[in-house]
């Protein structure tokens, strides 16, 4: 226990026992007061029932004079007494209203009262009535006087109350004084035992600080040693002006004022004017005996300014209340901090601001802990929704199943780092293919703080990855020869399955050794380096035919495409090609070509024939004819010049030379048609049949006007074709009906459309003499006839021509017809 | 007669020569008949292939130093000819200004097509195929006299080199 508190201890127990007894003392006197004050009360109760009883007597006293005198003056004494008598019994009852027993004592004297009362007055109008002798007769008769000591004997009763209560009440107060007595001397004894401990308390601890002075004195010297010549600066000021009073060596260098300046400013003159009004605050509210320590900027005499820690203590200073204070320039120390916390705000907004990457710190327990923006855009998260979230909901919940994120976490803790590629999860439930590397991070110690988590988005590599396999699957399914080559040294760099199979490459040999040249035959290495390279990598492409080399000597034959793949700035980087195996189609195309120059040659013999066929045709017209005319000529003028030397039968012969020499012109004239038909160019445009039928009828009716023949020709009959052949053929249709049906009474010739098997046909029908159906074959023969010259004229050229036409239309023509039933002749065109 | 270099308008009637340029004898005799039958009598001139009625026309060879302000009022002219076809003929005497406008008729067996579009197309004035029945061709002649020696006006011969 400290001195200061056993000396409170002491003085506190003085103090009590002192005040204590004040007060006991003050509430004796109190009690005392009271006791006495109950004393008088049973003094006063008591006279009060002494006046009642004085008043009961007089105003007997009065009606007894009244009844002997009858004089109304002695009423006077009862009048008054009668008066009286209620108002102290009143009093008396409010005097003992605290005590239930005189209250009811009370209560059992009124009605005694009211009946000596009525009694006297009983008596007293009696006399005034009936005089002195009736009123005392009453009064010998009646029971005043039994009344009287009833009333006598309550009041007594009432009255030893009374005495009992006031004896009572003075005994309590003699023990009560008695008691007193005792906590007085009781009381003061403890207040002088106390005060006397106190006393020695004091000087004992008086004795106690002059040693220690004495000790303090004697190390002073140190002390001042200590400030003067302390590296930091120090000094000291007083709370109340804030003024220098000492200051030490370092403080005069480092602030640039002298020791004797310093004397004459306050601390305030070595802040920053903004900064005063803070200072003086902190002075305010700080309390004033408690060491202190804060950070500060002060200002040297040359105005630059520091940053200072400060820690200040509480001291008495030449008498005066003050602080010691000691400042450390932490200037540098704060710089260096800062440049230090910018550098981390600095790599910190940029793991933050970086997109490409989720970056992100785990709590040892695998929570997140920062998010950055890479991070929200990957897996969609905003940074305020999964903060403190557990990474494993970055995972498939089959990874989740088989417990992979803890997994990952502890082989990141015991490898230090681990890297995974797989399926990941984002916010909205879609996958995306993720690269993520784990790293735990440790502090000093090498306890785990958490992991860094960096997630890469690689769908879009992955996807392409599979794009590119698929490709190169394709590549290499494909049966075209398909590689491509570094343009710059023609190296080879990849060949697919058909290309090797077509250089006779091993199926897993390594052809980046190859060059573009090792696969191709000499005279394709020369086209190569002297045209398709050049013209590929000037124009892009080249395709054409070229030819690689199998391992085994023989040449394959492609259509090649070769690519020039060029950089940004046009230099051919890669040559490409995809080409095709023509060996099929080379021999198709020497086969072709074999039967073409055939054809040629075949080609060639027709058109000489053609010739020959048109050079005969001519001389037949020219040549074969021009006899003829001189065998009818002449043979006419024979029958002019000599007709008197020929008889009737040489003449005969002649007539018969000149027809023979018609019918052969005829037949020439006939055949040359036939042939020029066959060759005559085919013409297409639109035909009108009916139209052409009737001018061919109407020719017909002009050369012989005399017979009776019916033409009956469909309207719109339209065809398609060369309508001067058509007409040729429709000429000789005609030409025959009309001549078959000479012999008719009456011909009937009918042009028309039907129906044939789906297809229409066109007719020519005659009712003339028709033909043996057995013959039918042989009626669209040339020179074929059914009937003899005699019967009908003809050369037998006709159907042949028809058909011939016909045929040349793409179309078909046939015929029906029986002995005497008529013809009909079908075509289409 | 005038000198050569001299042009002159309006050939008279005298000039009635007929120039028929036929190869074959036979022809040659019937055409005469033809055209005797029809009472033509006009001097014929016959040349027998195409190199002598070119000599006739243009005065050369056997012809050499003949009038050639005197022309035939028509040419009969068969196409199939000796030395030089009758179409070729046709085309010198229609390229020289002399006979660019003597009335031809071409008179052929042929009935080719071929021949008698090259024959109007080379400025033939007329085309007749000559018919095996002689009677016919009597008739053609007639027609042909009719025409061109009897009907035609001929033309002018104003020529300008």
């Amino acid at each position: 226990m400290t001195f200061k508190r056993k000396l409170v201890a002491a003085y506190g127990t003085a103090i009590v026992v002192l005040v204590s007894l004040s007060f006991y003392s003050y509430h004796r006197l109190q009690k005392r007061n009271v006791d006495q004050e109950w004393v008088n009360h049973t003094h006063q109760v008591l006279e009060q029932l002494d006046a009642v009883l004085v008043d009961l007597v007089n105003a007997e006293t009065g009606e007894r004079g009244y009844v002997i005198a009858g004089e109304e003056s002695y009423l006077e004494p009862y009048e008054g007494a009668i008066r009286r008598i209620h108002a102290d019994l009143e009093r008396v009852r409010q005097l003992t209203s605290d005590n239930a027993r005189q209250q009811r004592s009370l209560n059992e004297l009124e009605p005694l009262f009211a009946g000596k009362l009525s009694e006297l007055r009983n008596r007293i109008d009696i006399r005034k009535r009936e005089g002195l002798a009736a009123a005392a007769a009453a009064i010998q008769t009646g029971n005043g006087q039994e009344l009287t000591n009833q009333v006598r004997r309550a009041i007594g009763a009432m009255q030893q109350e009374e005495q009992r209560l006031l004896a009572e009440r003075s005994s309590e107060a003699a023990a009560s004084l008695h008691q007193a007595r005792w906590i007085g001397g009781i009381g003061n004894l403890l207040f002088f035992l106390a005060l006397i401990l106190a006393g020695v308390l004091t000087s004992r601890e008086m004795a106690k600080r002059r040693r220690a002075e004495e000790k303090l004195r004697g190390s002073e010297e140190q002390y001042r040693l200590l400030f003067d010549n302390n590296p930091h600066p120090a000094w000291v000021y007083d709370l109340k002006t804030l003024a220098f009073l000492d200051v030490n060596q370092s403080a005069v260098q480092s602030y640039g004022y002298s020791r004797e300046e310093f004397l004459r400013l306050t601390i305030k003159d070595i802040r920053p004017a903004e900064d005063v009004h803070a200072l003086v605050g902190n002075l305010t509210e700080s309390p004033s005996n408690t060491e202190h320590q804060g950070v500060w900027r002060h200002r040297k005499k040359d105005g630059t300014l520091i940053d200072v820690e400060v820690t200040s203590h509480p001291i008495t200073y030449a008498g005066k209340e003050g602080r010691l204070v000691v400042a450390t320039d932490i200037t540098k120390r704060k710089k260096a901090q800062e440049g230090l916390r910018q550098s981390e705000e600095r790599h910190r907004l940029m793991v933050q601001e970086v997109k490409d990457y989720a970056i992100l710190m785990l709590d040892p327990e695998g929570r997140v802990v920062s998010w950055n923006a890479g991070a929200e855009r990957i897996k969609g998260y905003r940074a305020e929704e999964i903060i403190g979230q557990h990474f494993s909901r970055f995972y498939l919940s089959e990874d989740l199943k088989a417990g992979k994120p803890a997994c990952e976490l502890k082989l990141a803790a015991e490898q230090g780092r681990i890297e995974d590629e797989g399926w990941r999860v984002k916010k909205d439930g879609s996958r995306f293919w993720a690269n993520v590397v784990i790293t735990a991070l440790r502090g000093e110690t090498g306890i785990l703080r958490g992991f860094a988590k960096v997630t890469r988005d690689m769908t879009e590599r992955k996807r392409s990855e599979e794009t590119r396999m698929r490709l190169v699957a394709i590549l290499e399914a494909a049966p075209d020869f398909i590689g491509f080559a570094n343009a710059k040294d023609e190296h080879i760099l990849y060949v697919n399955r058909a290309g090797r199979k077509m250089a006779g490459l091993g199926e897993d040999e390594d052809v980046t050794k190859l060059k573009i040249p090792d696969v191709h035959p000499e005279w394709a290495k020369q086209m190569l380096r002297d045209k398709i390279l050049p013209a590929a990598s000037q124009n892009g492409f080249w395709t054409g035919e070229c030819a690689f080399l199998h391992r085994d000597g023989h040449e394959i034959p492609v259509l090649m495409a070769l690519n020039a793949h060029k950089t940004a700035n046009g230099e051919v980087e890669v040559f490409s090609t995809i080409s095709r195996d023509i060996t099929e189609r080379k021999r198709a195309e020497d086969a072709l070509e074999k039967h073409r120059g055939e054809l040629a040659r075949s080609n060639a013999d027709l058109a000489a024939a053609n010739r020959e066929l048109e050079a005969f045709s001519y001389s037949v017209s020219h040549d074969l004819r021009a006899p003829l005319r001189g065998i009818d000529g002449f043979s006419l003028a024979l029958l002019e010049d000599c007709a008197d030397k020929l008889d009737p039968q040489g003449k005969d012969h002649l007539n018969r030379i000149r027809a023979g020499t018609q019918r052969m012109a005829t037949l020439i004239d006939d055949l040359l048609n036939l042939s020029r038909i066959a060759r005559a160019e085919m013409r297409h445009e639109p035909v009108d049949l009916s139209a052409l039928a009737g001018t061919v009828a109407a020719e017909l009716r002009r050369a012989a006007p005399d017979r009776r023949a019916d033409f009956v020709i469909a309207e719109g009959l339209h065809a398609e074709g060369d309508s001067q052949l058509i007409r040729v053929a429709l000429e000789n249709l005609l030409g025959n009906a009309w001549k078959f049906t000479a012999r008719r009474e009456r011909a009937r010739i009918e042009v028309g459309r039907t129906q044939n098997n789906g297809s229409s046909a066109y007719f020519v029908r005659d009712n003339g003499a028709g033909f043996d159906g057995k013959y039918v074959d042989r009626l669209f023969g040339a020179f074929q006839r059914l009937h003899s010259t005699t019967e009908f004229s003809g050369t037998g050229i006709g159907l042949a021509t028809v058909q011939r036409i016909i045929h040349r239309h793409g179309g078909k023509v046939w015929a029906e017809g029986g002995v005497d039933q008529g013809a009909t002749f079908f075509f289409t065109l | 007669m005038r000198p050569d270099t001299t042009w002159e308008v309006g050939m008279t009637a005298e000039e009635t020569v007929i120039l028929l340029v036929e190869d074959n004898a036979d022809d040659e005799a019937l055409t005469l008949r033809a055209l005797k039958k029809n009472n033509i009598t006009n001097e014929v001139v016959v040349a027998r292939d195409g190199a002598e009625a070119l000599d006739y026309l243009f005065g050369t060879g056997a012809h050499a130093g003949r009038d050639t302000n005197v022309q035939p009022q028509v040419v009969l002219l068969d196409l199939k000819l000796p030395k030089v076809e009758g179409l070729e003929v046709l085309r010198r005497l229609r390229a020289d200004a002399r006979t660019k406008l003597l009335p031809v008729v071409i008179l052929t067996t042929s009935n080719e097509e071929q021949d008698r579009l090259r024959g109007y197309g080379m400025g033939a004035n007329s085309y007749v195929r000559k018919p095996v029945d002689f009677g016919e061709f009597i008739e053609a002649v007639r027609q042909l006299e009719m025409y061109w020696l009897l009907l035609n006006e001929r033309p002018p011969l104003t020529t300008r080199s």
